[in-house]
């Protein structure tokens, strides 16, 4: 009945359902997913309240805020978003943040996106990290997904490749760089077999992962 | 002397009436438990949101994965109709593993493959590495990996490797799945992305009915007895058995005709253990136990709707290889995971899903094999009455014959499946002969699974042969 409802407050859009809606996942009477598309259908009206949920107690909250407010481009709690990003003590909340600023698609949002792709940080963030980094898609972060492509997580690398060759120019460069030059080193020959790769794939028109 | 053997018989002749109560008394209450879960879907399914699943931004995207020996016959016409499964972001993978025949050469042709240089991680360690990886010049979501020969789960485990998506979904070559069976059994993960960690799918079995394009376009019974029987079993072990134990959230077997996993779950916990020959149910323990171990809040779902039809073996060669199979593989599980029975650290799954399958699954065999022959020396003895036979008879064979024809009827009135009634008569003859002569022959198979798993023989899958799908007449009347 609670889902049923939840699906019905997203339908009609009632903004005034969207507390409730977070307070009802947050005590989980209503699975994320239900509660995530009828906070989506609400859309910008319900923004307000979702950026509250940013600073929720509830670690899956922030993370279903977060990717709701992605998802409806809510440019707005951009800051949040990257603080978020940068130090909140949950993964899920990060890669939700990360995966939010990358939908944004701002240049400015860079440095919390590129931190999150460092070494050091799990791999599910760095994941999110390279789809976000290409979605950005400046020289910047073409740059630095030239540098993941040779990735020891081949995982990574694979992906980095891949949203290279949807950048434009910038990455279409970056992936034949890495191609066509003598590898030297790991990094490097592992960045020059995901460049092939991509391009390959590219020239048949298809995502590369 | 003869007065310890009458000791001996008339207590065994006991335990075993007692046994076979207990067993098909767990089986009606797991029958209930699916009928009621069935009941429940039927009066939420209007408004359970299945319509949104397709355009539902959240809706996780799918690799199913489909391995390939020696699938010539049917493989181009499997990858057509999982190509054509109603879903938003799905990508068909066929690992070829090390074919004989000509697999891969019939998809290069139909399908315009040219071969990529991809680079292939190895999160989850495998036997052999990918030789070639192709894709279609069409840029049609489709990956064909060739591989030397190395069996079913480790090429599963290769292409959950080179695998892109979400979630990634077993299937063998030769399954035929419903149109909307994906959207089906990913709804689960949409709904509660949180919880829900793997999926399995109602395994029917195809022979007999009718395949157009690569789909079940009529639900018939098959001729001969052995196929027929496997159709009731089905019923009563793959549908309302695993409803009963996804209602009891203890499901243990998930079945590698049709199964959804978490990738990013199904690379932590390793893959699939290509050393067991029970490798699904294997999997399936594993993430039980990895979950339980970890302390994370997690469900494994069956879903009854969405089917996948696979052709079950018609001779009782093919038949007699695969129960040895499946009760060898059984018994592995249980070995390798015994830690689990009866811990608490494991909850529902030690504490009562364990249990059962050691005392119901793996023991059943030996007493259905050994009880006859008890009762019948009772009776020479003199140790046991007429009555007791006739209690013995009732709860045994009486008592099983009521719930096959339980089983029928809560599909029927559920899923409707067999619209001829003819085929339901047919259905209600196979439940009986399956209590006369089957059960007991089966029975005797899945002891030299256990006998074979207790020595240590290698374990071999076998072959069985496809005739193909592509005609449009009723499948499986050979093989």
């Amino acid at each position: 009945v609670r889902a049923v409802a939840a699906r019905s407050l997203g339908r009609l859009r009632c903004a005034e359902a969207t507390e409730e809606l977070i307070e009802a996942f947050g005590r989980r009477l209503i699975p994320r997913g239900i509660v995530s598309q009828a906070l989506l259908r609400i859309g910008p009206p319900g923004v307000a309240g979702l950026s509250q949920a940013l600073s929720a107690t509830d670690p899956g909250t922030r993370s279903l805020a977060a990717d709701v407010l992605g998802r409806i481009g809510a440019l707005s709690v951009a800051p949040q978003l990257a603080k978020l990003a940068e130090d909140d003590p949950a993964l899920s909340a990060r890669v939700s943040a990360v995966e939010a600023l990358g939908r944004f698609g701002l240049r400015e949002w860079t440095g919390p996106i590129l931190q999150a792709a460092g070494r050091q940080q799990p791999e599910q963030l760095r994941e999110a990290a390279v789809e976000a980094l290409g979605s950005i898609g400046t020289e910047e972060a073409s740059s630095a997904l030239g540098l993941l492509m040779g990735d020891p997580d081949l995982r990574v690398g694979a992906r980095a490749a891949a949203r290279l060759a949807e950048v434009g120019p910038f990455g279409r460069a970056a992936l034949d760089q890495a191609s066509s030059s003598t590898p030297t080193g790991e990094q490097a020959t592992r960045a020059a077999a995901q460049a092939r790769a991509a391009l390959a794939l590219l020239s048949l028109g298809r995502r590369a992962s | 002397v003869r007065q310890a053997v009458v000791t001996l018989l008339s207590s065994t002749d006991w335990a075993v009436l007692i046994y076979f109560l207990a067993i098909n008394s767990s089986y009606a209450g797991l029958i209930l438990l699916a009928a009621r879960g069935f009941h429940q879907r039927a009066q939420t399914l209007s408004y359970a949101g299945h319509e949104d699943v397709l355009a539902n931004p959240f809706t996780p995207s799918v690799t199913v994965i489909m391995p390939a020996f020696n699938e010539e016959a049917v493989i181009v016409q499997a990858v057509q109709a999982m190509m054509s499964l109603r879903y938003p972001r799905l990508e068909v993978m066929v690992v070829a593993d090390g074919s004989k025949d000509n697999t891969v050469g019939v998809l290069q042709e139909a399908f315009d493959l040219v071969q990529v240089p991809k680079v292939v991680p190895s999160v989850i360690p495998t036997k052999v590495r990918a030789k070639s990886i192709y894709v279609p010049r069409s840029g049609a979501s489709l990956v064909v990996v060739t591989k030397e020969n190395s069996g079913r789960a480790d090429s599963l485990n290769l292409g959950a490797n080179i695998a892109s998506m979400d979630l990634v979904c077993f299937v063998d070559a030769d399954s035929i799945l419903d149109s909307e069976a994906l959207l089906n059994v990913v709804k689960p993960f949409v709904d509660d992305p949180d919880l829900v960690v793997a999926t399995g799918g109602v395994v029917r079995a195809v022979n007999g009915c009718t395949i157009v394009d690569g789909r079940v376009a009529r639900v018939r019974m098959p001729k001969g007895s052995i196929p027929r029987i496997q159709v009731v079993e089905y019923l009563r072990a793959f549908l309302l058995g695993r409803a009963g134990w996804s209602a009891l959230q203890s499901l243990l077997i998930i079945s590698g005709a049709f199964g959804v996993f978490r990738r990013d779950l199904l690379l932590e916990v390793g893959g699939l253990d290509a050393s067991c020959i029970g490798e699904d149910a294997e999997l399936v323990v594993r993430v039980h136990r990895y979950m339980r171990e970890q302390k994370r809040k997690y469900r494994i779902v069956f879903v009854s709707e969405p089917v996948s039809w696979t052709e079950v073996p018609v001779t009782a060669k093919v038949l007699a290889r695969q129960r040895r199979r499946w009760s060898r593989g059984l018994s592995e599980v249980l070995w390798r995971h015994r830690l689990m029975m009866l811990n608490p650290r494991y909850g529902r799954i030690g504490l009562l899903a364990f249990p059962w399958f050691f005392l119901f699954e793996w023991a059943a065999p030996l007493i259905e094999v050994v009880a006859a022959p008890i009762v019948v020396a009772g009776l020479l003895f003199n140790v046991v009455n007429f009555y007791f036979a006739f209690l013995f008879v009732a709860a045994a064979f009486g008592y099983g014959l009521v719930l096959s024809l339980a089983s029928l009827v809560v599909e029927e009135v559920s899923f409707h499946r067999y619209p001829a009634w003819h085929d339901l008569w047919a259905a209600a003859g196979a439940a009986v002969v399956e209590n006369f002569w089957y059960r007991q022959v089966v029975a005797f198979w899945g002891l030299q699974g256990i006998w074979a798993a207790l020595r240590g023989q290698e374990a071999v899958w076998g072959e069985m042969t496809r005739r193909g799908f592509s005609k449009e007449e009723p499948a499986g009347t050979t093989g």
